[in-house]
């Protein structure tokens, strides 16, 4: 199947941590010059998602239908209106999509499931337990978890949004 | 196909395979000084995550395909190390227990069976995603990187 890819075979339409890092410095032109980019790029690796080779994995995995693949572009719409791109856009075995920001040692993520529900994670640390609250699905209800997710991920919040 | 064998010991291995994609790489700089699993490889189907068992495998390596293909990373835990008491909804708390499941092409297969805790298992439940997320993420924290996928 020559149009079939694994999440791999997209890693090179995500933005790196590195990248993402990188993101704050620069002019304010410049910075929305590349976050329109990113987003591109991450709309890119989400429709990719589709391809993924069903079965590959050997435990029967799909790739994510295109109502997951829906609200996930709806997750990249919400952080468009705030205009900070997530680290990476990616299928799981569990047939869901994963939006996910990395900043410094943190984590933030929605993860977007076939029934349509929306869950939502924040973590500290690598090592810590993580924060995981499930989350309207709603247009208003994503920009609202977005925006919690980018609160607690700001740089200069030591507490975290969630904890 | 073997008989089936219901015993797990506490310290028995159970292997799953996975790709470079879904592997967490260390990054020492903040306190992850090895990759390891991401939630991202955690599937769960009819409340069950299939692995293999150490009692059935000749060789951890066992659980690849053949060929390994990109899903040639190797995951272990050990069946007293799967996570209990993973908060659900309101005041339910899900359990994982190891339960045996040998294949024709596949004798050391078994599964990781959630369950509501107290109560017989059940593959028809609907996990909610929230409970879901968290025993997903309890599952991949348990489990270590045995041998590192290649990037494809």
């Amino acid at each position: 199947m020559t149009d079939s890819v694994d999440n791999a075979g997209v890693a090179d339409l995500a933005i790196s941590r590195r990248q993402r890092s990188a993101r704050s410095v620069g002019s304010a032109g410049r910075r929305r010059s590349r976050a329109a980019s990113d987003f591109g790029r991450l709309r890119q690796a989400l429709a990719a998602l589709a391809h993924i080779a069903p079965g590959a994995d050997g435990y029967g995995t799909l790739a994510p239908t295109a109502e997951v693949r829906d609200l996930a572009a709806r997750v990249l719409d919400a952080a468009e209106q705030r205009g900070d791109p997530p680290a990476e856009v990616v299928a799981t075995a569990d047939e869901t999509v994963v939006v996910r920001w990395l900043v410094g040692a943190r984590r933030a993520e929605i993860e977007c499931y076939p029934a349509g529900e929306v869950v939502a994670l924040c973590c500290v640390h690598p090592a810590a337990e993580p924060v995981i609250w499930e989350a309207p699905a709603t247009d208003a209800g994503l920009r609202e978890t977005v925006g919690m997710l980018l609160t607690f991920l700001a740089p200069g919040d030591t507490a975290g949004a969630a904890a | 196909m073997r008989p089936l064998d219901p015993h797990f010991a506490p310290d028995e291995e159970l292997y799953l395979r996975f790709s470079h994609a879904r592997l967490r790489p260390a990054e020492p700089q903040y306190g992850l000084a090895q990759s390891v699993l991401s939630a991202d490889a955690i599937r769960i189907r009819d409340c069950q995550i299939s692995v293999n068992r150490q009692k059935y495998s000749p060789s951890p390596e066992s659980v690849l395909l053949d060929p390994p293909g990109e899903h040639n990373g190797i995951a272990v835990t050990t069946v007293g190390r799967l996570p209990q008491a993973v908060p659900g909804r309101d005041a339910e708390v899900y359990d994982c227990r190891p339960v045996d499941a040998p294949l024709p092409d596949n004798p050391a297969h078994a599964n990781i069976a959630i369950h509501l805790a107290q109560q017989p298992f059940d593959p028809a439940r609907e996990i909610p995603a929230g409970a879901r997320k968290r025993i997903k993420e309890s599952l991949a924290s348990v489990f270590s990187v045995y041998r590192l996928p290649t990037p494809a």
